[in-house]
C-alpha cells in the first residue's frame, strides 16, 4: 500500500467526556509511530469552530491525505465534519464516545486498550479510502403517471404544475375512476363532480399533461430517469371535440357497444368497442348528427419518454358471489356500496318508496378466505348512505349491522351525526338472507349486545363489500419489477418511504398501495408527486458509493443479480455483472454475497475490511480474553449499540463493532479471515426480518453464517464462533446483553486455536 | 477420489447457468444436475483431485474424498478461504487435527 500518504489523527475528549475512560493522552503517544501519521492532535472540543478550523489549517498547510477523526458517533456532528476541505469519504470516524469510553467506564485500563485498537483500525481503513465526487446524472423532465383515477389526477397535476411534462396513461376510456361512479363522498358530504369537473378543468388547461385514455403499458425500458415505455392506445371511434352527447349512437347500437360515460367524465364523449360490433354495421356513424364518429380509426402504438412513473392503479370492489349466504346475484334486492351509489344517484325517487334498509359491513373482510385485511373506508361509506338516506326521508328505517365500526379522527363526528339521526347500530352480521315475500328479503341475526336474536325483512340490503386491488396490476408490476405485498397491493416500507416501490424512480399512490378514501388518496399523489419531483428537477446527483464488481476477479456466477432485493444488476456489454448506479440502494448485499469477494461498496470496500481485519492486535486485552469483531447494520443495531452508549448501559470491552450498511453485506470470506486469523468471535447484528430496510439482508445474513458455522464444525472447530443476533433500533439493552453473553460463552471455549 | 455434492447444502449458484465449480474445473467435469439443480461431477474417475472446486464453493457443499495413496478412509482436507488467506484443516485417519493459515495473493 502506498506508505507515503499523509495522516492527521484527531482525538476529541468531548469535554472530558471520553477521558472518563479513555487515556487520550497515552492513545496519542501510541498512535503517533504508527504508518503515515504525520500530526496528532488532542482537543475538548473537535466540532467547535476552532477545532474544525485546526483541522481545516493542517489540511490544507501540511496537505493531509487522510483525516482521522476520534470522538463521538460518526451519526452526530456530520454536518461539521464533511466541511474539512477534503472529500468526506477520505475522513474516518471512530467512534470513541458512544461505543468505547461511555460503556466501559469502570475499565479504563481495557477501554484504552479497545480505543487504541479500534483507532488502529480506523487509520488502516482510512488509507484504503478512497475519494469519491457526486456525478450530475440527465434526468428526463416528465413523469409518466398510470391510471386516471383522482389519485393519478392529482399526481398528474401537480407534477405538470411544476412545469414539467405528464403522460397520463389510463386502461379504461375515461377519467375519474371509481370516484366518477360515487353519488356524494364524505366528509363533508358533496357530490364528486364537483371535485372533479374541477380537476378536469385544470387537465385541459395545462398543456404540459398529455392524456391517453383507452391505453395500456405494452413495455418499460431503460435506467430510472429515463424510461422509455410503450404504451398501446385503443381507438376511441368518436371524435370528444365534435360530439355533443346527443346520445343517438347509443340508441340506434344493435350490440350495446356503445361505452357511455356515466358520471362526470373526460374525455366527455363515449367510446365504441369495436370487438362487440356486427361486421360492417355503420349505424351508428349514419345516426351522429355532427359527423364524430370514425369506424375504422386503427390501434395505435405510441412511445414516451419519462424520467419517472408514478403507479396509480386504483382498486376495484370485492365481489361477494362466493359468499353464497348473503345472496348477492341472487336475491334481487342484495347490492353492494357501489352499485347503492348508482342507484342513490339517478332513482332517489325508488330510495324513498323503502320502509326498511340494512347494511351489512365487513363482507369478505377481515376474513382469511377473502380479504384478509380491513379496508377502512367501508364503515364509513355505509354511515354517509345511511345518513343521505335519513336525509332523503326521515322515516326510513336504517339499520348497520357492524363487527366493529371504525371511524378515526374527524370521521367520528359523522358517525355520531348517524346515530342522532336515527340510523340503527347492531353489533352482529345477519346468517343468512332469505328471499320473502314483495321482494322483500327476511333475515335473523344475533344482537350481541343486547344479548338477543333479531328477526327482520328489509326492502333493500347494501353489502359494504372492502377494496382490492386493480387485476392489472400484477402484470403491470411483472413489467416494471416491483414487487407487491401479500394482499397484491404494491410493496413499499410503510414508515420510511411509503411513496417508494423496490424500483428506483417508481413510486406508487393511491388505493393500489393500500385501501383508501378519496382525501388520503389524494395525499398520497401529492406525496408521490413530490418524491417524483425530487427526480426529475435539476437532474439527478448521485455519489458513485454503489457496489461495484472488480471484473479481475468476477466468475459471472450471477449471484449478485439473483440476490439483489432492487434487481439493480445486469450484465454489462463485456458481459459482466454491473449494478445500476440510479437503482442501487448501497445496502451491499452483493457485496455479502460474491463467492469470491469481488464486489465492494464505494464507501466500504472488501480491502478496507481486510486490511482492517489484519491490523487488530488478536490479543489486546489479555491472552486469555477473547476478541469479538461485530458487524453492526447501520440501520438498527449500531444505533441501538450507541444508544448502550448515551445510556451508558455497560459491556465487556473484548467487542469491537464496525459498521456496515446492512447485515447481508457481510462477505463470508471476511467472517474466515478473521476466524482463521485468530479472531475468537464474529458476531453479526442486523434488523428483526421484518424490519430489515433491504428485504432479505438479515436473512442472507443468517444462512451465509450457518455455512460458515458447518465449516468450522467439519474443521473441528466450534460453530459458535459465529453468531446472528436480531437487535431493533430501540433495543440497547439486548445488544449489550447479547455481548456479554457471547463474551462470557466465548471465554469458556477458550482461545481461538488459530490464534498466534 | 473424486468431489462429493452434498446437496442439501449446494444452492446451484443462483445464477444457474454455470455454477462457479464447473467455472473452475480444469476438467470440466462438474456440472448442473437438470433435475434438480444440483451439482454434481459427470466422470468421477477423471478427477484430478486438485480441489478447486471444494474451494471456490461458496456454500461449502463440496468435500473432497481422499485418494489412499495420501490418507486412508477418515482422513480429511478442509480449505476455507478467506479475502487474502486459506485455511487448510488436515485430519488424518486417526482423526489427529492439523491446521495451517497461508497468505494468498486473492485481495485485489
Amino acid at each position: 500500500m502506498d506508505d507515503s500518504l499523509k495522516i492527521g489523527i484527531y482525538l476529541c475528549t468531548c469535554g472530558g467526556e471520553v477521558e472518563q475512560a479513555v487515556d487520550a493522552g497515552l492513545l496519542a503517544k501510541e498512535a503517533s509511530g504508527w504508518p503515515g501519521v504525520t500530526v496528532i492532535h488532542k482537543d475538548a472540543s473537535l466540532c467547535s469552530t476552532d477545532g474544525i478550523r485546526k483541522i481545516r489549517g493542517d489540511v490544507e498547510k501540511l496537505g493531509l491525505d487522510r483525516v482521522v477523526i476520534a470522538a463521538c458517533s460518526p451519526f452526530f456532528k456530520v454536518e461539521e465534519f464533511s466541511g474539512l476541505g477534503i472529500n468526506k469519504y477520505l475522513v474516518g470516524r471512530v467512534n470513541l464516545r458512544e461505543q468505547c469510553s461511555r460503556v466501559h467506564r469502570n475499565n479504563p485500563e481495557h477501554a484504552t486498550k479497545k480505543a487504541k485498537t479500534m483507532l488502529r483500525g480506523s487509520l488502516e481503513m482510512a488509507r484504503h479510502s478512497q475519494p469519491l465526487q457526486p456525478l450530475q446524472l440527465p434526468a428526463l423532465k416528465s413523469a409518466l403517471v398510470l391510471g386516471g383515477g383522482v389519485a393519478g389526477i392529482n399526481a398528474s397535476i401537480d407534477i405538470a404544475e411544476t412545469g414539467h411534462e405528464v403522460f397520463l396513461i389510463e386502461k379504461s376510456p375515461f377519467l375519474g375512476g371509481r370516484v366518477a361512479g360515487l353519488h356524494r363522498y364524505f366528509p363533508r358530504m358533496c357530490p364528486p363532480s364537483c371535485g372533479l369537473e374541477l380537476m378536469f378543468s385544470k387537465l385541459k388547461d395545462n398543456p404540459a399533461i398529455h392524456i391517453l385514455t383507452s391505453s395500456e403499458i405494452d413495455s418499460i425500458s431503460g435506467p430510472p430517469g429515463n424510461f422509455e415505455i410503450m404504451v398501446r392506445t385503443c381507438p376511441r371511434h368518436i371524435d370528444a371535440e365534435r360530439c355533443v352527447l346527443c346520445g343517438k349512437c347509443l340508441e340506434v347500437c344493435p350490440q350495446n357497444a356503445v361505452i357511455y360515460p356515466e358520471g362526470p367524465s373526460f374525455p366527455n364523449a363515449p367510446a365504441i368497442n369495436r370487438k362487440l360490433c356486427i361486421e360492417g354495421c355503420d349505424k351508428c356513424a349514419g345516426a351522429c348528427p355532427v359527423h364524430a364518429i370514425a369506424l375504422d380509426e386503427e390501434e395505435k402504438v405510441s412511445n414516451s419518454k419519462a424520467g419517472a412513473l408514478i403507479l396509480a392503479t386504483g382498486w376495484e370492489p370485492f365481489d361477494p358471489t362466493p359468499l353464497a349466504e348473503l345472496g348477492y346475484g341472487r336475491l334481487e334486492n342484495v347490492v353492494t356500496g357501489l352499485e347503492f351509489e348508482k342507484i342513490a344517484g339517478k332513482h332517489g325517487a325508488f330510495l324513498r318508496g323503502l320502509k326498511r334498509i340494512a347494511f351489512i359491513q365487513c363482507v369478505g373482510s377481515r376474513d382469511e378466505r377473502h380479504l384478509s385485511y380491513c379496508s377502512g373506508v367501508c364503515c364509513m361509506v355505509s354511515i354517509k348512505q345511511a345518513i343521505l338516506l335519513k336525509e332523503m326521508e326521515q322515516d326510513t328505517e336504517v339499520y348497520i349491522f357492524y363487527n366493529d365500526i371504525r371511524t378515526p379522527g374527524e370521521y367520528e363526528d359523522l358517525y355520531r351525526k348517524a346515530r342522532q339521526a336515527g340510523v340503527i347500530f347492531v353489533k352482529g352480521i345477519p346468517s343468512e338472507l332469505k328471499p320473502g315475500d314483495a321482494n322483500k328479503i327476511n333475515f335473523s341475526v344475533f344482537d350481541t349486545v343486547a344479548g338477543e336474536r333479531l328477526e327482520l325483512s328489509a326492502d333493500l340490503v347494501v353489502l359494504a363489500t372492502g377494496m382490492r386491488p386493480s387485476s392489472g396490476i400484477a402484470e403491470l408490476g411483472g413489467k416494471i419489477g416491483i414487487a407487491l405485498n401479500k394482499n397484491s397491493f404494491v410493496e413499499s416500507h410503510l414508515q420510511c418511504y411509503p411513496q417508494d416501490t423496490r424500483r428506483a424512480a417508481v413510486f406508487s399512490a393511491g388505493c393500489c398501495k393500500a385501501p383508501m378514501d378519496v382525501s388520503r388518496s389524494i395525499e398520497s399523489a401529492g406525496a408521490a408527486a413530490v418524491k417524483a419531483l425530487q427526480f426529475l428537477t435539476g437532474g439527478i446527483e448521485v455519489v458513485p458509493d454503489h457496489s461495484a464488481v472488480n471484473t479481475l476477479k468476477c466468475d459471472v456466477c450471477k449471484r449478485c443479480i439473483e440476490e439483489c432485493p432492487f434487481k439493480a444488476y445486469a450484465l454489462d456489454e463485456k458481459g459482466f455483472p454491473k449494478a445500476d448506479i440510479l437503482k442501487c440502494r448501497r445496502c451491499g448485499i452483493c457485496m455479502g454475497g460474491c463467492p469470491l469477494a469481488a464486489v465492494s461498496l464505494g464507501e466500504l470496500s472488501i480491502v478496507q475490511l481486510s486490511e482492517m481485519i489484519d491490523v487488530f492486535d488478536r490479543s489486546y486485552l489479555d491472552e486469555d480474553e477473547p476478541v469479538i469483531l461485530g458487524f453492526l447494520c447501520r440501520n438498527d443495531a449500531y444505533r441501538a449499540a450507541d444508544d448502550a452508549g448515551l445510556r451508558g448501559i455497560q459491556y465487556p470491552p473484548n467487542f469491537l463493532g464496525i459498521m456496515v450498511p446492512c447485515a447481508g453485506a457481510v462477505n463470508g470470506a471476511i467472517v474466515a479471515k478473521a476466524i482463521s486469523t485468530g479472531i475468537d468471535g464474529i458476531l453479526i447484528a442486523g434488523c428483526p426480518d421484518s424490519q430489515c430496510h433491504y428485504i432479505q439482508g438479515s436473512a442472507l445474513a443468517k444462512t451465509r453464517l450457518d455455512d460458515i458455522s458447518n465449516k468450522l464444525r467439519e474443521m473441528y472447530l466450534e460453530p459458535e464462533r459465529v453468531r446472528f443476533v436480531a437487535v431493533s433500533r430501540d433495543e440497547p439493552e439486548k445488544f449489550a446483553r447479547a455481548v456479554t453473553e457471547y463474551v462470557s460463552e466465548l471465554k469458556l471455549l477458550g482461545r481461538n486455536p488459530l490464534r498466534l | 477420489m473424486p468431489p462429493y455434492v452434498v446437496k442439501d447444502k449446494c444452492d446451484g449458484c443462483k445464477g444457474k447457468e454455470e455454477p462457479l465449480c464447473e467455472q473452475i474445473c480444469i476438467g470440466d467435469l462438474m456440472t448442473l444436475d437438470p433435475g434438480t439443480g444440483k451439482a454434481y461431477c459427470r466422470s468421477l474417475r477423471d478427477c484430478w483431485d486438485c480441489m478447486s472446486c471444494t474451494k471456490i464453493c461458496p456454500k461449502g457443499a463440496i468435500e473432497q474424498r481422499i485418494p489412499y495413496q495420501l490418507g486412508y478412509h477418515g482422513a480429511k482436507l478442509i480449505p476455507m478461504i478467506g479475502t487474502d488467506s486459506i485455511t487448510w484443516t488436515c485430519v488424518d485417519i486417526n482423526g489427529k487435527v492439523e491446521r495451517f493459515t497461508y497468505r494468498t495473493r486473492n485481495k485485489r
